[in-house]
């Protein structure tokens, strides 16, 4: 028994350096994207009871390029982003960050109007 | 008004206001060289010029009472005579019953009853079964025979909402609610005191239509009211709920701007659009945009101004008829559940 132990450890505790090993290779992280991702959220977040101006709206369509953004809950009397979307969305942002941080995501030069936005932008 | 276009030898305009694209030489512009679309006009003398003007021939034109009856005493009949008249439906004059078909039921104009049980009588159990329009044309419209909508009013603002009813119509209407939350609409019998001395401003009176149009709608519309609900700003056209407490925001924020009246007909008049397009509670109404847009112009008349919304700037702008206009923002309040609003006023 002792030893299967003494060769099962050693492999073990090999296997899991490797793998994190090939983890942090492939894993590259953009310091930048990070930094604005989390920048729009905190604008988003600041001004959301204060003022909904054209900086917190330019934030929501950044976010909603890359990761899902409750559009629908701002069909109200004043277009007004609920704070209630922002709390249930925020998590979902925060996820999708953590999930596809390792893929060397990049900023875009343009950020398309989503679907469900445009239909503001209409009448 | 009468438009004339003169046309040369070659049949050409020769003379009166030509679009700014057109090739003719200016000799006046009465609207400023440099106006967009402004028409340019030429100078032209005619001897003689008669211009002889014959109104196209009347095809038909029919008078009827409230309840359809056509007044022949001032009609002029049609060769052949229109069948389709009263509210456009098919008269039937086969064995001078002079009957009109509404599809589920046949109508006699003369007595002002249906001829057929009405389909949906159980439904209706306080009216005859054989009544038109609840005996009252003026206000109501059959268009098919069957039963009118409702307006359905639910939730914990019920009283919100009867106040918000008075004070938008001047006091001239107060809303009966029943038990299962239906909305009629009761006439307070201001108009009549003092000779009618009193009268609805014509914002009120928009309200009050919009909320009629509601009520006879073809539609149910079916509204839960709530009170200083956070995940509810003003109104939801998903969840069919309006906040009553940011309603009355609105008036507390100052003149100017939107009435607490005028945001109330907007959220009716969105939720009638949703109804009539065959939208349900809880789910996104394909449309939406054009429904906010009309709500809009519902809630512009009973404000008596004109909102102007920017949605990439969140900014809404009202310009009102002393000239001036008002900055209009809502933000929405987590910790009290009641929107801010604030109004703004720019000369």
């Amino acid at each position: 028994m002792k030893n299967i132990l003494l060769i099962l450890l050693p492999t073990i505790f090999y296997c899991s350096s490797c793998k994190s090993g090939k983890n942090s290779m492939h894993c590259i992280e953009n310091d930048k994207f990070k930094e604005e991702f989390f920048m729009r959220i905190n604008i988003v977040e600041q001004n959301l009871p204060l003022n909904q101006d054209s900086l917190f709206r330019s934030s929501l369509i950044f976010l909603s390029n890359y990761a899902p953004v409750s559009f629908y809950e701002t069909m109200n009397y004043a277009r007004i982003y609920p704070p209630q979307a922002f709390e249930r969305d925020k998590k979902v942002w925060i996820k999708w960050y953590e999930d596809n941080k390792c893929k060397n995501l990049q900023l875009k030069e343009n950020y398309p109007i989503p679907q469900q936005y445009q239909e503001f932008f209409e009448y | 008004m009468l438009s004339v276009t003169f046309f040369d030898r070659c049949l050409k305009p020769a003379a009166g206001c030509y679009p700014r694209t057109t090739t003719v030489k200016t000799r006046c512009n009465s609207f400023g060289q440099t106006a967009k679309n402004a028409w340019k006009c030429v100078d032209v003398f005619f001897d003689d010029l008669v211009i002889v003007y014959k109104p196209a021939l009347a095809v038909q034109e029919t008078h009827y009472s409230p309840f359809g009856l056509v007044l022949k005493g001032i009609e002029k009949a049609g060769s052949p005579n229109s069948d389709f008249q009263y509210n456009g439906k098919e008269t039937q004059e086969e064995l001078g019953l002079n009957w009109i078909d509404y599809g589920a039921r046949n109508y006699d104009p003369q007595l002002g009853r249906w001829h057929n049980v009405d389909p949906l009588a159980d439904e209706m159990r306080r009216h005859s079964p054989y009544n038109y329009a609840f005996d009252n044309p003026i206000r109501f419209i059959d268009p098919d025979g069957m039963k009118p909508d409702e307006l359905i009013v639910t939730g914990v603002a019920i009283e919100e909402v009867k106040k918000q009813i008075s004070n938008g119509s001047g006091g001239f209407y107060s809303a009966d609610i029943d038990k299962d939350g239906k909305v009629t609409l009761v006439s307070t019998g201001l108009d009549k005191e003092i000779d009618g001395m009193f009268s609805m401003t014509k914002g009120q009176a928009a309200f009050v239509q919009t909320i009629n149009e509601a009520i006879n709608s073809l539609s149910k519309i079916s509204i839960e009211t709530v009170n200083a609900d956070a995940s509810v700003t003003v109104g939801s056209i998903i969840a069919n709920q309006i906040d009553m407490a940011d309603i009355a925001e609105f008036d507390k924020a100052g003149p100017g701007g939107a009435s607490s009246a005028g945001a109330f007909s907007h959220e009716v008049k969105e939720q009638q659009l949703k109804a009539e397009a065959g939208g349900v509670k809880g789910v996104y109404p394909a449309g939406a945009g054009l429904m906010h847009h009309n709500a809009t112009k519902a809630e512009n008349r009973t404000n008596g101004n004109l909102r102007v919304e920017d949605p990439a700037t969140g900014t809404n702008t009202f310009y009102e008829k002393d000239g001036t206009k008002t900055d209009q923002t809502v933000n929405p309040n987590p910790a009290t559940g009641v929107a801010t609003v604030t109004k703004v006023k720019i000369p």
